[in-house]
């Protein structure tokens, strides 16, 4: 009764610690059979953790995440079999984490480098734990086939226990994962996982940071195949194939994804209880196991634990520092970015025509015009976000009208989009600081609880009174503050060109005006070029030193503010009279 | 070669791509229209497997499988859907894992009414045809034929009638089709039952080609997931050249060196393929 | 009772608000003409009537019948037939299918229906069986205009159905709303084209920034007036 009590007031690490008493305790008082089982549900685990990083933290659905399982125990288990020697085991070990890595590696190379949906890679992933299950039958003379291979060496720990090993790999998993999610590098990882879109307009090379969890995640697994191996002296093809790679994510979904204690509970959980309910109720238990997870999947995604685990994600403080100013040369009105003959079409529907635009420094420009005039796919043109069919890009002389999103990043073009796109489940702090990362992986293991923001970037969350907002999740703020928010993600970039897709949809007059002097601001003191998609006339007319009337995919007229409302083409093409 | 060889590894060919498409076509139905991967559509294809098993256990000419094995299947994907995919809607990566754990309840409840062990279900024709001197089994180029009326059908659906109307203006544009007064769940329901039969057909017709058991469908339907991949979605003749891809290159592979070979080429060409399409799902 | 009434609607969206506290009141039979610059939220207001954006406050009545809270399928069976300004064809289907999608009366009736939108505009009938992406903008709107007239609606919403449609051209679209209104049929419309406005609407309200600031009967010098918001 106390211990329910303390396991349901108390924290993850704190139900971590007696998680890992327990299991310590353990042997001392129950039988070898109940010991090794709990020792192959330690390394279920570990198992479990590594799918959890890779989906419930990476959002990559693994639906064959045995077969990293299973190659790092048949690499271990072929490696020291045939060596034999304890540089065999050594070898073996060094083989089983990297086999798993190379697979992730190429599979990663040609999944997240094209457009995928969770669809392409479930399947893909499910075919090679399919795939994996029939080589090793298939090639028996190294696998041993069907009857598997015995008398896989223990690791070579003469007088401890390979059951308190295991735990203290366990432990050590435990800890370097929970770092690993706090990191910086975590945060990164989560914002791919959350919003892959935006994490491409700060700069990330998204397949890239996936690959790299994906690469960890299935060393993590191969490395829990080889304990496996080593624990129960015995591998078969059932450890690369189909079936546990099902397990495994029930483990993972119904204990708790996006979560190393949840995914921890629902392996030990199921693993220990198993054998048992398989002997009394064989097909029952697992069919209601799978409804179980029908459940989870669909009414509560977070898992058993999120009804354990009752503490808020606490209020974390960072302290906002302010990078000193730059002294920037000014030479005025000079060409920071030119368009020339740009062209776009979907198949035989063109939407931009041959369009040629200048964007001078310092200079607030806005692009008005009718619906589906090709307003946002010039924008999106620019960024990368679909590459224009024809013309250039060019910006400080380098062209950029083949590269990918966060290269153009990197050239110093930055963008907000129409409705608003941030990472809805990190704080405000949180999303600020992947702004000012700058598209660098960052620490593994540090969490900087420090903001380096540009002085513009720190004027406009003063202004914004975004400052003091900092502790609260993105997806909580109003609607106009995350308007705001994304300006200052953008801002933080310290770009040379802002490219703002009507960054005062759905905002009241006031706040309009506010956000109206802060791009007055940006332009002529800290001269940055700002390009804004803009609906409403009299923000413009408030607002711009230029205007561009964009018209059926090319520019109608261009001029300031007065030359443009006095246009009569403009009328007519404004208020569509014929 | 010899001429008997040669035209009996080309009706191989055929008759592979014809499988492919048959276990496939049920889910492009259901994945081209709903957004919604059904997972467990092996086990739909399985379910069909022993429906026509027990047909021939109830001592009923084989031949009825064909209209019993779809029947049963699709009243059971009805009660699916109103219990589990309406939930789903345009939620890809819920319905791949709810439909994930479908599969597994499946699995179980049919291994613990029916056993561990294989079950046969016999041919509806056990004749051979003479081809250059070689045997060939008629029910195999049966599959074809039926495989070509599946197609025949789907399109003239599709195209000719006013079902295919409705279906194709819901695919390109629900919001619309539905402001026109189309009720697009209604639709939904029905693409759900329809795709549901179908996977109950293939089962029969597969049933007869290999041992039947609660494992089976998983084998079978990683092709028909690769082929709608490849194929894309809501395109008949993409399918059927999709099948015929994978399914040709499945059929060489095995014949020429064996079968593992064969499920090898199948996902290395789906995977290059996918990297280098230009649009994809 | 009004045939369209309209109370204090709020709707937008997501978590983005739109369009506020809009009240309107439409009697049978009449045409409404809703204007106003680009971005104010006129679409928003149609989309939300046809139950195609959820209402976040207030509530919508067709003759008599909520609405608000129905789908749009629902909505649609209730005879109103709605033209969208953006994709309002599907660009697969052939100019035939396009008319006949949705359509649930009798196949004389809907030949029957075909006839009479293609008096006013003849160049479908030629081009029946080609895929209607292939169409130029004007015949998009044509196509629309032409599947509302088939399937003889109470109520009519039309977004910009004008847009892009060639000056040569725009009469035979105002004759023929005139004669969808003959039939008692209620028309509602959003429109940039003033002139177009004029001459087929009853009654005007302007909006700006999600509200409407402005409702009259139109008139001898509404254009004017109408003018005088929409200048820029």
């Amino acid at each position: 009764m106390n211990l329910t009590r303390s396991l349901l007031k108390s924290n993850p690490s704190r139900n971590l610690v007696l998680i890992i008493l327990i299991l310590l305790l353990l042997p001392t008082v129950s039988t070898d059979y109940f010991s090794s089982l709990v020792g192959k549900a330690i390394i279920f685990a570990i198992f479990a953790i590594s799918l959890d990083l890779a989906w419930g933290y990476g959002g990559i659905l693994s639906l064959g995440h045995s077969v990293f399982f299973g190659l790092g125990a048949y690499a271990f288990t072929i490696t020291s079999l045939n060596i034999g020697t304890p540089f065999g085991i050594f070898l073996g070990i060094v083989l089983g984490v990297f086999v798993p890595i190379i697979i992730a590696a190429l599979v990663s190379s040609f999944v997240f480098f094209s457009k995928t949906s969770p669809f392409y890679i479930g399947v893909v992933t499910l075919s090679l734990a399919l795939l994996a299950e029939k080589m090793v039958i298939r090639f028996s003379s190294f696998t041993g086939g069907q009857n598997g291979l015995s008398g896989v060496p223990e690791f070579p720990f003469y007088g401890v226990p390979l059951y308190y090993f295991i735990l203290l790999i366990f432990v050590l998993v435990v800890v370097v994962s929970s770092i690993l999610v706090k990191s910086d590098m975590g945060k990164i990882i989560m914002g791919v996982r959350e919003n892959e879109e935006r994490m491409q307009f700060l700069g990330f090379s998204t397949p890239l940071v996936r690959t790299m969890i994906f690469c960890l995640s299935g060393s993590l697994a191969g490395f829990a195949g080889i304990l496996y191996a080593s624990f129960d002296g015995f591998v078969s093809p059932s450890l690369v194939g189909f079936t546990l790679g099902t397990q495994v994510i029930v483990w993972v979904a119904i204990g708790g994804r996006g979560n190393i204690v949840g995914a921890v509970i629902g392996a030990l959980l199921i693993n220990i209880l198993s054998p048992y309910f398989n002997e009394y109720f064989p097909y029952v238990w697992q069919s209601i196991l799978g409804l179980f997870f029908i459940i989870t999947v669909v009414f509560f995604p977070k898992g058993i634990y999120s009804f354990i685990d009752k503490s808020r994600k606490s209020a974390v403080k960072y302290d906002v520092t302010v990078k000193p100013q730059e002294v920037k040369i000014l030479n005025s009105k000079s060409n920071i970015l030119n368009i020339n003959n740009l062209g776009v079409s979907f198949g035989k529907l063109s939407i931009l025509k041959d369009l040629s635009l200048k964007i001078n420094t310092g200079e607030l420009q806005c692009i008005i015009g009718p619906n589906g005039a090709g307003k946002t796919t010039l924008i999106n043109a620019i960024t990368g976000r679909n590459n224009p069919t024809n013309g250039t890009v060019v910006i400080d002389s380098s062209s950029i009208e083949k590269e990918r999103p966060e290269t153009i990043v990197d050239k110093g073009i930055a963008r907000t989009f129409q409705s608003t796109n941030i990472v809805g489940n990190l704080t405000v702090a949180e999303n600020l600081q992947l702004a000012t990362a700058n598209g660098k992986f960052q620490s593994f293991y540090q969490n900087t609880k420090e903001i380096h923001l540009s002085p513009s970037t720190d004027k406009l969350l003063k202004l914004s009174r975004l400052e003091e907002k900092m502790t609260l999740l993105a997806s909580e703020l109003a609607h106009g503050d995350q308007q705001l928010l994304e300006l200052c993600m953008a801002i933080a970039l310290e770009p040379k060109v802002l490219l703002l897709d009507e960054p005062t949809a759905g905002l009241t007059g006031l706040e309009r005006k506010e956000i109206g002097k802060i791009l007055i601001h940006l332009a002529h003191e800290d001269n940055i070029s700002i390009l804004v998609i803009e609906h409403d006339i009299d923000f413009v007319k408030e607002i711009a030193d230029r205007v561009t009337v964009l018209y059926d995919g090319t520019i109608a007229a261009d001029g300031t503010v007065d030359q443009i409302t006095q246009s009569d083409l403009v009328k007519k093409v404004y208020l569509g009279g014929h | 070669m010899s001429l008997s060889i040669l035209s009996v590894v080309l009706l191989n060919i055929v008759t592979s791509i014809a499988i492919f498409f048959v276990i496939a076509v049920g889910l492009a139905v259901i994945f081209g229209l709903m957004d919604v991967v059904n997972l467990a559509h092996g086990e739909f294809v399985m379910l069909g497997a022993y429906a026509a098993f027990i047909t021939s256990q109830l001592g009923l000419n084989p031949w009825l499988s064909f209209v019993i094995a779809p029947v049963i299947v699709a009243i059971f994907g009805l009660f699916i859907e109103k219990i589990l995919i309406r939930h789903l809607y345009g939620k890809i990566m819920e319905s791949i894992l709810a439909t994930w754990g479908l599969g597994i309840i499946l699995r179980q409840v049919i291994e613990l009414i029916f056993g561990k062990d294989y079950k046969i279900a016999p041919y509806p024709v056990e004749q051979t045809v003479n081809v250059f001197g070689a045997g060939y089994p008629v029910y195999r180029l049966l599959i074809v034929v039926l495989a070509l009326v599946i197609v025949a059908l789907l399109w003239y659906l599709e195209r000719k009638t006013n079902v295919g109307v409705t279906v194709r203006a819901v695919i390109q544009n629900p919001n619309l089709s539905s402001a026109l007064g189309i009720n697009i769940n209604r639709v939904y329901s029905i693409s759900f039952v329809v795709g549901s039969a179908l996977a109950g057909l293939a089962g029969a017709i597969i049933a007869p080609l290999v041992s039947v058991h609660s494992g089976m469908g998983i084998n079978y339907v990683m092709n028909g997931f690769l082929t709608v991949l490849v194929g894309g979605m809501g395109s008949l003749f993409g399918l059927v050249g999709s099948a015929s891809l994978l399914g040709g290159s499945e059929s060489v592979f095995s014949f020429f060196f064996d079968p593992v070979w064969g499920s090898i080429a199948v996902i290395l060409i789906t995977i290059v393929f996918m990297r280098f399409k230009k649009t994809s799902i | 009772m009004s045939f369209i009434k309209i109370n204090s609607l709020t709707s937008g969206y997501s978590n983005t608000v739109i369009i506020r506290n809009i009240d309107i009141e439409v009697n049978e039979g009449e045409v409404l003409c809703l204007l106003g610059r680009n971005g104010v939220g006129k679409t928003t207001l149609l989309k939300t009537i046809m139950g195609l954006l959820p209402t976040l406050d207030g509530e919508c009545f067709v003759m008599d019948r909520k609405v608000s809270g129905l789908k749009p399928y629902q909505i649609a069976n209730l005879r109103v037939s709605y033209a969208p300004q953006d994709m309002g064809i599907f660009p697969d289907l052939s100019v035939g299918k396009n008319l006949k999608v949705g359509y649930r009366g009798s196949t004389s009736n809907f030949e029957e229906g075909c006839e009479e939108a293609f008096v006013h505009f003849p160049i479908l009938k030629e081009r029946l069986t080609q895929r209607a992406g292939t169409l130029s903008g004007g015949e998009k709107k044509m196509l629309i205009l032409s599947r509302c007239i088939v399937n003889q609606p109470r109520l009519l919403i039309l977004d910009e159905i004008t847009e892009g449609v060639q000056p040569s051209i725009i009469d035979k679209f105002s004759d023929a709303l005139n004669d969808i209104k003959k039939k008692g049929t209620t028309i509602l419309l959003v429109e940039q084209n003033v002139s177009f406005a004029e001459k087929v609407a009853d009654f005007y309200a302007v909006m700006n920034q999600g509200e409407i600031v402005a409702m009259d009967q139109m008139g001898r010098g509404s254009k004017q007036k109408i003018e005088s918001y929409l200048v820029i």
